[in-house]
């Protein structure tokens, strides 16, 4: 069985939560939170350092979803960030895989996302079996930009996420015909972040539309 | 007991095989023969340091080979604390310990650190590492002493042929 040894550079080494159980509840709570209430803009109240190219938001993410039984992809510019990949494989020990299509979740920067069809959908008979996508993207706000509905939205939200390639919005806006198949998506900005599921429909608003 | 992995010995550099050797030694120690021989260090400065990992208690899995060379098994689990922590000069220091002795996580993994310092390393080496080697080592001739004691040896009688 030749099982690569995934090298860990001690010297990139920094501090996850300071308290592991109470931390980890606690931003669980808050993705929980954002994911039951799609579009909501949810602020972390925790700052921590964070490793190399990710941020606050996406770092605490991944120390609270992760462990040594997910399997992880990760975009090719955090891949090569060796403060970022030796902090996730001391702190996580979550293997590092190189194909999106078997990985539990997938963390990426917003210009480099992996395309949608290559990720996990899940299966009929297992729809939870898909992969997670975490992005970390410039700037998130409420403007209206998108119109979001569906389950955990009273009537409508609006969203913007920026750094988005028209390419990814399309993939993802067409995905949900595919329901329940499909991508639960984060996204991770500062300290901020706002989930979309795969449930919740997006609509790309017109310009005009935003003035009313 | 011995369980580490059968290729662990193959390629070490000598700095990675004196620390195994330490590591082994801090880990193994008791805890108050440890406390001990720490508090009677005298230490240029109290050493500043940060957690990376704080000391955290949980189980693994002990894997086994019957005679040493047989097929792997599941032996059992035991609790294992471990921790580590960076020193103000960026050393990073690390502990596995047996058991839920926070305390002696700490104090391992502090001083796992300190004896890759240049500055620490002969002060550690010598007023702390040998005198815990030595003790276990008594401690494991003592065992042996008492099993010898009661040792048994199978013979075959030889009839006489002639």
């Amino acid at each position: 069985m030749a099982v690569l040894t995934p090298t860990v550079n001690s010297n990139a080494l920094i501090a996850g939560f300071d308290d592991p159980v109470q931390h980890g509840q606690q931003v669980f709570r808050a993705l929980l939170k954002a994911m039951s209430e799609p579009g909501t803009l949810i602020e972390l109240e925790l700052n921590l350092a964070t490793p190399g190219l990710l941020n606050n938001s996406t770092w605490q993410t991944l120390l609270s979803l992760l462990d040594a039984d997910t399997q992880l992809w990760l975009s090719p510019r955090l891949n090569s960030d060796e403060r970022v990949t030796s902090n996730l494989r001391f702190h996580c020990q979550s293997p590092i895989i190189d194909g999106s299509k078997a990985a539990d979740f997938a963390v990426a920067l917003a210009d480099e996302l992996p395309v949608l069809r290559d990720l996990n959908w899940g299966t009929s008979e297992y729809p939870d079996r898909s992969t997670t996508l975490i992005v970390q993207v410039p700037a998130l706000s409420d403007e209206p930009h998108w119109e979001l509905t569906g389950p955990g939205i009273e009537s409508r939200k609006t969203a913007r996420i920026a750094g988005l390639s028209e390419e990814f919005r399309l993939a993802l806006i067409n995905s949900r015909k595919r329901f329940p198949l499909g991508v639960d998506c984060i996204f991770c900005c500062g300290s901020k972040l706002l989930a979309l599921p795969r449930s919740t429909q997006i609509r790309e608003m017109r310009p005009e539309e935003g003035e009313a | 007991m011995s369980v580490t992995s059968q290729q662990a010995n193959a390629e070490l550099t000598p700095e990675q095989a004196s620390r195994k050797r330490w590591i082994g030694i801090l880990a193994k120690a008791e805890l108050k023969d440890l406390q001990q021989h720490w508090q009677a260090l005298v230490l240029p400065a109290a050493p500043e340091y940060q957690f990376i990992r704080k000391p955290e208690t949980g189980l693994t899995m002990l894997r086994g080979r019957i005679g040493g060379s047989g097929q792997p098994f599941n032996m059992g689990e035991m609790t294992v604390t471990r921790c580590a922590l960076r020193l103000a000069s960026g050393t990073l220091g690390l502990s596995y310990i047996a058991g839920r002795s926070k305390e002696h996580a700490i104090t391992a993994a502090l001083a796992d650190a300190l004896l890759q310092e240049e500055r620490t390393a002969e002060l550690l080496e010598s007023a702390l590492i040998n005198p815990l080697d030595e003790i276990q080592q008594a401690a494991q001739a003592e065992r042996m002493r008492e099993a010898s004691s009661t040792k048994v040896d199978f013979f075959t009688m030889v009839r006489g042929e002639d």
